[in-house]
């Protein structure tokens, strides 16, 4: 008796210590949301020069990482395949990263409230192909989620939901490198956003099922994909730095220069150095340990390459004006804090729902 | 019919009288500016020189603020206008990141230009025509075109530097202007065909 009611105690102890970090996040974020949502623009750090700032870097990232981790799960169809338990894993991130995506998005919308607008348009625009692309994408891992869910412990290969799994995140990936590559009033953009957004999006799927699944038999595999991803991300972003310093072109080697030192250095600096290099030394130092923080971090990277495409390439005028500056606001940081949070949040629920339905 | 507009340079005084104007026909708010003139300093003493260039929308035949926009909100009028439809326009600011000419801005909560003393009767009864966190920009003064009368900062230019007319006349003074004096674009290598037109300081 005495040791039954000692368990009990004990778990009600334990229970509060799980949620009273996250909730300790949240709570912040959701008041900046609610701040954000009153008080709309003026709650961010933009200005007319950098009208894109952190949440449009989220939701590439969050979308991007989504996209990459669907493109994944998919192919796995074709090859040795996953686990039921891994495809449950793998699909409930993808939602939880499409949510976050939506969610960033609706935020920093001037009006969020005419948003049902992008469904009522029949315009045809690159970014109204991303919304659908977007939707596309999220309704294809659902219904694949679900089809998984209720399949059961049955060994099945789902070979259409693969089909529609790599078409679809294929597309959205692809419409979210266009829209930034087609603007002529950015030429930073023209030549390097679409490899970008795939190898970002490679990366991010990496890093996630390293959070998920490094522990499991393709965790080695996994990790050394993540490696590889890194060290071209590294190659590629001191690439991108390089040939813009050596250009000729005035605006290019301006454009490179606050990567260097400028106002986008933070971002390119803090994506090299905590995003690329440093779970690099995690990942050839350790074996099996550190998952967390090593695709924590790689993530991070990402945001901070999305932030630095986004505010170097928009900040140069083609006026004879003062270029822009862009430092996001403590309200944009502790909302996409939150996202992350919540993200977490809507991945666990996902995962005990499965796991409920399994049951 | 294509409305354009010439602006010639060696007539600029820099005294923004259009922006004024501006502000005044379309009750823009406190840091929103529809039409603006930028000085810059050419030369070294004793040569030097101020330099004013008005910019506003350069409403652009090929504009790629109308094919970004994912709800239809920016559209070209027929007659060359680009306009913004207020009651579409979700505030996703792609058209802002599309546009090369710094032309749109984002409308901010509504807050009076006096400050502790509250909003003027003027900017009451105008509030409403800027939506919080919608885009807006210059539309060339589209209603008082329609009536048949010049946008309101050509009307008011001290200077006569600023010339409306239909850039498709062949006739108007617009084009004869862009011919005579050899009128050029803002950025032309971006394919964005403006409908605005400098004519420079010196003559060719």
């Amino acid at each position: 008796m005495n040791k039954i009611k000692t368990a009990h105690t004990d778990t009600q102890l334990k229970a509060p210590s799980e949620w009273a970090l996250p909730i300790a996040l949240i709570i912040p974020g959701l008041v900046a949301a609610a701040v954000q949502l009153y008080a709309g623009v003026d709650a961010m750090a933009l200005s007319q020069q950098i009208s894109w700032g952190l949440y449009i870097a989220g939701f590439f990232t969050a979308a991007g990482a989504g996209a990459g981790l669907l493109l994944l799960t998919g192919v796995g169809e074709f090859s040795n395949g996953f686990s039921r338990t891994n495809r449950l894993q793998m699909l409930s991130a993808v939602l939880a990263c499409f949510v976050v995506a939506g969610l960033l998005i609706f935020l920093d919308l001037g009006v969020p409230i005419r948003s049902w607008m992008l469904t009522a348009s029949f315009k045809l625009s690159l970014l109204g192909l991303d919304f659908w692309a977007l939707m596309i994408a999220g309704v294809s891992a659902l219904l694949y989620l679900l089809d998984v869910i209720r399949d059961g412990d049955a060994n099945v290969r789902y070979v259409n939901f693969g089909v529609l799994a790599i078409l679809s995140s294929l597309a959205l990936l692809l419409v979210e490198g266009l829209m930034l590559a087609s603007l002529a009033a950015h030429p930073m953009w023209n030549s390097m956003t679409v490899i970008s957004f795939l190898l970002s999006a490679f990366i991010g799927s990496c890093a996630l099922l390293t959070i998920l699944l490094a522990k499991t038999e393709a965790g080695k595999t996994i990790r050394n994909w993540l490696s590889i991803g890194l060290v071209v991300s590294l190659i590629f972003s001191l690439s991108e730095l390089l040939t813009g310093l050596t250009n000729a072109s005035p605006r290019v080697h301006e454009e490179s220069l606050s990567l260097l030192s400028g106002s986008a250095s933070p971002y390119f600096w803090l994506q090299v150095i905590a995003g690329i290099l440093i779970p690099l030394c995690l990942l050839w130092k350790t074996t099996d340990r550190l998952n967390i923080l090593i695709g924590s971090l790689a993530i991070l990277g990402i945001l901070c390459e999305k932030l630095w495409v986004l505010v170097a390439g928009q900040e140069t005028p083609w006026l004879p004006i003062p270029a822009g500056s862009y430092f996001p606001s403590a309200i944009e940081l502790l909302v996409v804090i939150t996202m992350t949070v919540l993200g977490i949040g809507i991945y666990k629920a996902l995962q005990k729902l499965s796991a409920a339905d399994a049951g | 019919m294509r409305y354009g507009m010439v602006i010639d340079l060696k007539r600029c005084i820099g005294c923004n009288a259009c922006t004024m104007a501006c502000k005044q026909e379309n009750s823009t708010g406190p840091g929103m500016f529809w039409s603006r003139t930028i000085v810059s300093e050419q030369g070294q003493y004793p040569n030097a020189r101020y330099d004013f260039l008005p910019l506003l929308c350069m409403h652009c035949e090929d504009a790629p603020c109308v094919k970004a926009c994912p709800t239809g909100a920016s559209i070209k009028q027929e007659n060359g206008t680009v306009v913004i439809d207020q009651r579409k326009c979700i505030g996703c600011r792609a058209c802002m990141v599309a546009c090369p000419y710094n032309a749109r801005n984002v409308a901010s909560k509504a807050t009076p230009y006096y400050g502790e003393k509250g909003f003027t009767n003027y900017e009451k009864a105008n509030r409403h025509k800027h939506k919080e966190g919608t885009v807006e920009k210059c539309n060339f003064c589209t209603e008082r075109v329609k009536a048949g009368q010049k946008p309101a900062c050509v009307l008011t230019c001290t200077t006569h530097a600023r010339i409306f007319g239909d850039l498709d006349d062949p006739k108007s003074e617009v084009s004869k202007l862009i011919t005579s004096r050899d009128g050029y674009q803002l950025h032309p290598q971006l394919g964005t065909n403006p409908s605005v037109y400098y004519l420079p300081h010196k003559e060719a």
